[in-house]
């Protein structure tokens, strides 16, 4: 792959995006990788990006459960602010849950592409990087 | 109802007038009269026909009231039992959620561990164990809280004796570790003892002084004043932490399962108030705090007399 990834990562839980940083930065095609431990401040950042039609992350790893803004919260805010058709970002759930309630919360919004457990793996991100970019 | 009695109880009166004056021509004595109602047994029906009815009436009635009572108390459980259930649900969803998120952070910090074991970067180390220790003190942190939490009904149901609050403070302090995080000062002591459950008061100011340690940048202090008050005994504990902007989260403070902004950042469960506050509660004491964010919190604890 010659394409080179930027990277959000949005978790209010440190050692999480602490983990998911060193992963990431294994890879040849990671270019940079910033997180967030607010919500509100990874959709200012993006909202910001969006317009100034500055460069936007390529993947937004997303949690769920964080206080403030919740994952879906955040979906919905930033759902108001894109062209759906246009919006390129790909944005993977990231949580622990397996809950029946966020399960579905998942397959009623349209924006979130895949849901994704902890603890995340190597392959798993190197699967996921494969099928949406190659 | 007045007038039913009062037909009811003249009924037979009446009866036994015009049985004796209007349809027969009895003498006006005592002697007379007793003998015709002797003879006329249907006086002896009417005479107990208001006791009879009125008892049944007043038994129906009464069941009636009680089948009233007992519905009504049925629906009261009802509500209860929904809310509890809800409750329940949101606890599990919430004590999967941290106690997975726990599990979840400590094995991918030992995968880091191996991987920079394996790359020999001695630094890198040192940082990701140091994170795995904190990781693995707020997990049994959570898991303590949240016993609490479940043990909370039982706990109501317990036996409050004496306890010298000084002396159960520094014993709190010294069991759970505390004692070289935090400094803690009376500079109030209008009254030494205080009537609870040993175990309700450690609950109460373990999340107390640990909240006051956690949501501290500098060198924790806690000043606490006994206060004895015409209704009871009041409990004032401030510390000098971060603070709370009290205004905008009036109702998170004492919430469960609620994270207040700037406390974010720190691990937690969210639940710490909310069980301090059960805990008052049940004793028919009240919890009210007074913050300004960045001047510390005041906690004023309130406890009636018996």
């Amino acid at each position: 792959m010659n394409q080179k990834l930027d990277f959000f990562i949005i978790d209010d839980s440190d050692v999480n995006n602490y983990y998911t940083e060193d992963l990431l930065n294994e890879f040849d095609y990671t270019n940079s990788v910033t997180t967030f431990l607010k919500a509100k401040e990874g959709l200012t950042e993006l909202v910001k990006r969006i317009q100034d039609k500055s460069k936007l992350p390529d993947v937004v790893f997303l949690d769920i459960r964080m206080p403030e803004m919740d994952g879906f919260e955040f979906i919905e805010e930033l759902e108001e602010e894109i062209d759906e058709q246009e919006f390129n970002v790909k944005i993977f759930i990231l949580t622990s849950s397996k809950h029946r309630r966020d399960v579905e919360a998942f397959e009623k919004q349209q924006i979130a592409c895949e849901f994704l457990n902890k603890p995340l793996d190597k392959e798993e991100i190197m699967s996921m990087v494969d099928k949406h970019f190659s | 109802m007045l007038i039913g009695v009062v037909f009811g109880l003249l009924f037979p009166i009446m009866a036994i007038i015009a049985d004796c004056f209007v349809f027969n021509n009895v003498e006006a004595n005592y002697t007379a009269v007793v003998q015709q109602i002797k003879n006329n047994p249907i006086h002896f029906i009417i005479l107990t026909a208001p006791i009879i009815l009125g008892g049944t009436f007043y038994y129906i009635g009464r069941f009636a009231a009680k089948q009233r009572k007992s519905n009504q108390e049925l629906i009261q459980t009802n509500v209860i039992m929904k809310e509890t259930n809800e409750l329940l649900d949101t606890f599990n969803y919430h004590v999967s959620h941290d106690l997975k998120n726990v599990l979840n952070n400590q094995i991918v910090l030992s995968r880091m561990i191996n991987k920079y074991v394996d790359k020999k970067d001695h630094d890198k180390l040192v940082e990701i164990s140091e994170k795995l220790i904190r990781v693995s003190e707020n997990g049994l942190a959570t898991v303590m809280q949240f016993l609490v939490m479940s043990k909370e009904g039982y706990l109501i149901n317990s036996k409050s004796v004496e306890i010298d609050v000084q002396a159960e403070m520094a014993k709190i302090l010294v069991e759970n570790g505390c004692e070289e995080r935090i400094k803690v000062k009376f500079t109030r002591t209008d009254y030494l003892t205080i009537d609870l459950q040993t175990k309700v008061f450690e609950s109460i100011f373990v999340n107390l002084l640990t909240n006051a340690i956690k949501y501290n940048s500098n060198s924790p202090k806690v000043e606490i004043q006994l206060v004895q008050t015409q209704d009871g005994k009041q409990i004032l504990f401030k510390d000098n932490g971060i603070g709370i902007d009290v205004e905008k989260n009036a109702d998170k403070v004492f919430a469960p399962f609620q994270r207040i902004d700037n406390a974010s950042q720190s691990e937690g469960t969210g639940v710490g108030l909310f069980i301090v506050k059960k805990l008052i509660q049940a004793h028919s004491g009240t919890i009210s705090v007074k913050s300004k964010l960045g001047e510390g919190t005041e906690f004023i604890l309130f406890f009636p007399n018996p």
